[in-house]
């Protein structure tokens, strides 16, 4: 599998790449899930939801993805009367944030390693706890820093204008 | 027959199986969304540009543009012309694999007698179990936004049935460990349905 596409966290005032996905604990507990259609290999889930901690609580705040329909998916699509926040109350677990300079890219889903790993600890949508996991130091100084994926493919689907223009 | 005849009938085969392949995937390929793929990206250039560079220049986002549309197919037509036979072998090999098989499936989680803790009273729980935010960013029912999925759990019940917590550990089919918990109704003559409140990677904390 492809390097995976991260979900995005804005946390403390940055905008940070996560290595989880809440969401994907929704659809498990029982939440209902669309039909997404995927056809990129670095984002199999075929969606990427943005997510914010305020006031000690996780929240996804936007979410971008494509349906089998060819509609567009947002928020109201998956939690319909909440169409700009949703508290993430069904999520236990940690948040994982890569930060740092890179140590090894691997090719495969959230696999790559950098220099420190953030975690956010939550209970059912509340922050419990922050801890750092070090993972080591980057050899190499002009590795990138932040997370980032090597490569993809792209399935071709429909026309559409570079970047609008 | 010279060796240029070769190599001329060697591409043209090459060609043909290109064009073939090509047309087979946009043909299988389903629907042709408006909003595809890009849509998704550009929320992840965003995301990156708001980042990295603002200012990110206009001949960069051209020159992705040419890579993505015009070198990258490029490139694969020119490998399947050069290597058609390992293509084909490729594909015919894939079509083989394919036929007869089952997906590989994980094993489906059940609750057993020995996850099983606490029997419930419905009503307490459903009052308990009532999510609140201070930005009202989930309904006021029982589980929130899986309000849904435990309306239809507990219309699965029967006369008889019971609902108790359980927790269970589960080991995951590719690796690494989980808890889960919830709640499982439980009939005179064994489990039935269950309904998932939180699983928890472990090897993740």
């Amino acid at each position: 599998m492809t390097a995976q596409i991260g979900e995005e966290l804005h946390y403390e005032g940055r905008v940070v790449t996560m290595y989880s996905e809440p969401l994907g604990d929704y659809f498990v507990l029982g939440g209902a899930r669309p039909e997404f259609d995927f056809n990129c290999t670095a984002l199999w889930r075929g969606y990427v939801g943005t997510w914010e901690i305020r006031e000690g609580r996780l929240y996804l705040v936007r979410l971008s993805g494509t349906l089998k329909d060819g509609g567009h998916a947002n928020l109201a699509t998956i939690f319909p009367g909440f169409p700009e926040r949703v508290f993430a109350h069904w999520y236990t677990g940690a948040l994982r944030i890569p930060e740092g300079k890179m140590i090894e890219y691997i090719h495969m889903g959230y696999a790559s390693t950098y220099e420190r790993d953030l975690m956010i600890q939550i209970e059912k949508g509340v922050v419990t706890g922050t801890h750092v996991r070090n993972n080591g130091t980057s050899e190499n100084s002009s590795a990138p820093e932040g997370y980032g994926i090597g490569a993809m493919t792209v399935f071709p689907r429909g026309r559409r204008d570079i970047d609008g223009e | 027959m010279t060796w240029q005849h070769v190599i001329i009938g060697y591409a043209a085969i090459g060609v043909f199986t290109f064009i073939v392949m090509a047309a087979a995937h946009h043909f299988t390929a389903s629907g042709t969304p408006e909003a595809g793929i890009h849509d998704v990206l550009e929320e992840v250039r965003r995301a990156q540009n708001e980042r990295s560079n603002p200012d990110r220049p206009v001949w960069k986002r051209r020159i992705e543009y040419a890579l993505e549309k015009i070198v990258a197919p490029a490139l694969a037509a020119l490998s399947v012309v050069a290597a058609w036979p390992l293509v084909i072998w490729w594909k015919a090999r894939e079509i083989w694999l394919s036929q007869g098989t089952e997906p590989i499936m994980e094993k489906e989680f059940a609750v057993e007698r020995k996850h099983l803790l606490e029997r419930q009273d419905p009503d307490a729980l459903e009052a308990r179990e009532v999510v609140t935010d201070p930005l009202g960013a989930v309904p006021g029912l029982p589980f929130g936004h899986l309000n849904r999925a435990w309306l239809n759990f507990k219309a699965g019940r029967e006369p008889g049935d019971s609902i108790w917590t359980f927790s269970a550990r589960w080991k995951l089919k590719w690796g690494g460990e989980e808890i889960r918990e919830g709640y499982a109704i439980v009939r005179p003559d064994g489990i039935g349905p269950h309904f998932l409140t939180m699983r928890r990677v472990l090897k993740d904390d």
